[in-house]
């Protein structure tokens, strides 16, 4: 088992009100699975995806990734964690908007701090091309299509090979026919690359694409 | 006598000789014996278009050749001078501050009039530095004046020459010229409205003309004098300034 | 750290409007203060040549007893001048001796009058020490009559040909006043010369002062920077004078001209507040709009304290870039001040700016100024962009991520 969520509890505190957006949360996750969170929104996907992510302290519950606790990890461990193991999708796609493309593929490689440039260039063009933007590399963010973008923020995420791809409702933001190629794009990768993705969507025909689907409501997982 | 103003406020009695000049001269001296003095003056300076108004009031004790003045207008007001023989102080309210005058700054016209803080400190004897001779006699003003030519013995007397015409009933001099060296008439001193104060002749307006500048004079006028007080104690110190 | 620094780079690059306004505001003050040090190293330069030129000569011997408090009082005054004028003929590192009498005097035309230094010359001697002649505009000093400052001839409404008295008390005490011809006028880049100096032939200055010899031998050596290596031969040939160098001389006027450029220090702080306040701000914008983009590189992996120093990294590259441009476009404007220099006194008036100095004034290379300004700058600015880098270490990666923009 890849990943497992055990008993995990969250409660967000916004001045005087608490609000538990997460109840008794038990979940396992197996390597190369794609696996979906649906559910309405505020039925708390977001904040499932960042406990699991380690963007976000939980109250209570384990996280297991390949046997290891997360939860009782320094911030510090944490960052160094999500950076070998961890990648981001993000709705907004939050691409480094005073980066080129190459640079914001680069960056996740440059962060590891292990490989030379030569092979941080191959890897970058490598993955570029494997999501359809060869030629794009020296254009800047704000010159690219929403789906365009959304590509280049999959290149970067999957180009240090991480263990899960965690990707918050990443084509909320497209056009459906837009976001059909961009899951069928996470789809494709996700096989050959033998990558394990976990994303949330409350489109119902992306949800189809899923090998597996896990429903919410609530800050619970339906049965 | 030669003398600056301060002859009346500041000063010393002169000494006379036997010649009849010297006569003339020591009885101009006997009027203005004393001991101690007060008196309160307005001072009007002019210099072409600008006339300034001051006011001061002050003591002088002959003995010691001593002498203090505050100034009371409103533009000087608090400011003070004390003269210690040939030592000068000034007190400024503003600066809180005591100041020796000397050198450079002695040269400067006190308060901006045509007497010299040097004029000030003016303490030389008549008989020892200059040769008085009779002229002639003639009408000043109005009087009967003795003419008397005073000529400087010696190189440290102030002024080569002075030309002094004295009153023949009250010895009081009337004009004074003062010459410098190189014949240059330099100041006119002119004494009138002489009252009679106790025993003594006393002028009330006395002018001070600088030749050097037109348009530049100096009056002073006794709003009060009296002769032979009891100063008040610590007047002559250096203590008094700042207080 | 190296990647830290591109990434910090390339934010500059792409800067915001308040990044370019602090930038420039930086480097304007940099730059003025520039100017400023080289402008009043310039000032200091020619005011101490005025000031040996016109004033102090390379070496002075005087009475014993001279008062420098009362340096104008003649009662202190060298008798032997011939004497002591011959021997310093005999010593070879000497290139010139002069001697003159100083004493104040009241200068009048008959309607008006100043008190003035009068200076009596030596006509022989007097441009083998002093640069007065250089400086003669109209005429001459010649017997009988006076060379008088251009300013001092025109406030007293004469010129050459005029007669003019000046009064004055002997040594001995007696008011002398004597006439004299305007035979030249002067005008020089010393405002004292200018402002209230009158010269007279030094032999009429001993008869009518009273006065044997000179108040002042004043003399040049070959090497001037360096006066202590003559100090020791010039007490034991002159013991019993007082002999001093025109460093000896100018202690108060070193210490006037010190305070002086103070004020460049001064303005250093100044650019020092800009710096804290325009890149505290900048930053703290700047932090604030990124929270987005904080909590993406955090989700990247990337550690707290590495985006807090991004943006200290930023903080020192506005402070080094500004100070650096600064720099250039201040070391290109100096480049007019210091080849062509400028006319103070046009653009100020005779009364200066309290400098010894008149005229067209070259600035001087200030290598200090260029340390000085670029060292405080970067550290300020470092400094100052430390407490907006740190609110990053407080920042939760999830929170940021869901703010809206
Ligand atoms: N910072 C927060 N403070 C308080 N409540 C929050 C905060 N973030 C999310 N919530 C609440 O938690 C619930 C779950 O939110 P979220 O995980 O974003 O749901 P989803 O992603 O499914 O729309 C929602 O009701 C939301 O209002
Ligand atoms: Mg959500």
């Amino acid at each position: 088992m890849l990943l497992e969520i055990k008993n995990l509890n969250k409660t967000y505190h916004s001045g005087k009100v608490d609000f538990q957006a997460l109840y008794d949360i038990n979940l396992s996750i197996k390597d190369r699975e794609f696996t979906a969170i649906a559910g309405p929104s505020g039925s708390g996907k977001t904040t499932l995806l960042n406990s699991i992510g380690c963007i976000d302290r939980v109250d209570s519950g384990d996280i297991l990734m390949m046997g290891e606790n997360l939860t009782d990890k320094t911030q510090r461990e944490l960052a160094r964690f999500r950076r070998q193991n961890y990648g981001f999708i993000f709705q907004t796609y939050n691409l480094i908007p005073v980066l080129t493309v190459y640079e914001n593929v680069e960056l996740p490689l440059k962060l590891l701090k292990k490989l030379s440039d030569n092979e941080i260039h191959g890897k970058v063009h490598e993955m570029l091309n494997k999501v359809g933007l060869q030629g794009l590399d020296k254009r800047m963010p704000l010159e690219l299509s929403g789906g365009q973008q959304q590509r280049v923020s999959i290149a970067r995420a999957l180009v240090k090979k991480p263990k899960v791809v965690l990707a918050d409702e990443p084509t909320a933001n497209l056009d459906s026919k837009t976001g059909q190629t961009i899951v069928a794009l996470m789809k494709e990768l996700n096989k050959k690359e033998g990558i394990t993705f976990l994303f949330s969507t409350h489109d119902h025909f992306i949800m189809e694409q899923a090998d597996r689907l896990i429903e919410m409501h609530d800050g619970r997982i339906k049965k | 006598m030669k003398k600056s103003f301060l002859l009346f406020f500041l000063l010393i009695p002169l000494i006379a000789s036997a010649e009849t000049a010297d006569e003339i001269i020591n009885k101009v001296d006997q009027n203005q014996l004393f001991i101690t003095q007060k008196y309160k003056i307005e001072m009007t300076i002019k210099k072409g278009n600008r006339e300034l108004a001051k006011e001061f009031f002050g003591y002088g004790q002959k003995d010691g050749d001593k002498a203090f003045m505050e100034f009371t207008n409103r533009e000087d007001l608090g400011v003070k001078y004390l003269k210690l023989n040939d030592e000068l102080w000034i007190y400024f309210p503003d600066a809180d501050d005591i100041m020796k005058i000397s050198g450079h700054m002695l040269k400067q016209g006190l308060m901006g009039s045509d007497i010299s803080y040097e004029d000030l400190l003016e303490t030389e004897e008549m008989k020892t530095k200059y040769e008085s001779k009779f002229i002639k006699s003639e009408n000043f003003d109005g009087r009967d004046c003795y003419v008397i030519e005073a000529n400087a013995k010696v190189e440290d007397a102030s002024y080569q020459k002075q030309i002094l015409f004295i009153d023949k009933e009250k010895y009081i001099p009337l004009k004074i010229e003062m010459y410098a060296k190189g014949g240059r008439l330099l100041k006119n001193m002119l004494l009138s409205d002489i009252r009679k104060v106790g025993s003594r002749y006393v002028p009330w307006k006395i002018e001070i003309q600088d030749k050097r500048r037109r348009n530049s004079k100096t009056t002073l006028v006794f709003k009060e004098i009296i002769y032979d007080i009891n100063v008040p104690e610590n007047t002559f110190t250096r203590r008094s300034l700042k207080k | 750290m190296k990647y830290l620094f591109k990434l910090a780079l390339k934010n500059i690059m792409k800067a915001r409007r308040r990044t370019i306004l602090t930038f420039l505001m930086l480097s304007f003050g940099v730059m003025v203060y520039l100017i400023m040090e080289s402008m009043l190293a310039g000032f200091d330069k020619a005011s101490f040549q005025n000031f040996i030129d016109f004033e102090t000569g390379h070496f002075k011997i005087r009475n014993e007893n001279f008062d420098e408090d009362h340096p104008y009082d003649t009662d202190y005054s060298l008798k032997n001048t011939d004497q002591i004028e011959e021997k310093l003929k005999n010593l070879d590192f000497v290139t010139g001796y002069t001697s003159r009498i100083n004493f104040l005097s009241e200068i009048d035309n008959g309607i008006d009058s100043t008190p003035v230094i009068t200076v009596g010359v030596d006509p022989e001697n007097d441009s083998k020490v002093f640069s007065l002649k250089k400086y003669i505009i109209k005429g001459s000093l010649e017997k009988g009559g006076a060379l008088l400052g251009k300013t001092l001839a025109d406030d007293m409404k004469v010129d050459a040909g005029d007669i003019i008295y000046i009064t004055f008390r002997s040594s001995k005490g007696m008011f002398t006043s004597i006439e004299l011809l305007i035979t030249g006028l002067v005008q020089s880049a010393d405002p004292k010369v200018n402002n209230l100096t009158v010269f007279i032939n030094l032999d009429e200055a001993r008869e009518h002062m009273g006065v044997e010899g000179a108040t002042e031998i004043t003399f040049r050596v070959k090497d001037y920077q360096e006066p202590e290596r003559y100090t020791k031969q010039l007490e034991s040939d002159f013991s019993g004078f007082r002999v001093q160098s025109w460093k000896e001389l100018s202690t108060d006027f070193t210490a006037l001209m010190s305070t002086k450029r103070a004020g460049g220090r001064y303005f250093l702080l100044f650019i020092v507040v800009i710096a804290l306040v325009g890149i505290i701000n900048t930053l703290l914008m700047s932090v604030y709009e990124k929270r987005r983009e904080i909590g993406t590189l955090m989700a990247l992996g990337m550690e707290h304290n590495e985006i807090r120093n991004v943006f200290m990294i930023e903080g020192f590259l506005i402070g080094f870039f500004g100070s650096i441009c600064g720099l250039i476009i201040g070391t290109i404007t100096n480049l007019y001040f210091i080849y062509s220099g400028i006319d103070y006194t046009a653009m100020v008036g005779e009364g200066g700016m309290g400098f010894n100095v008149m005229g067209v004034i070259k600035s001087s290379w200030v290598i200090s100024a260029y340390i000085s300004s670029l060292l405080i700058v970067v550290f300020a600015s470092v400094l100052s962009s430390y407490y907006p880098a740190k609110k990053v270490m407080k920042m939760n990666p999830a929170e940021c991520l869901r703010t809206v923009q």
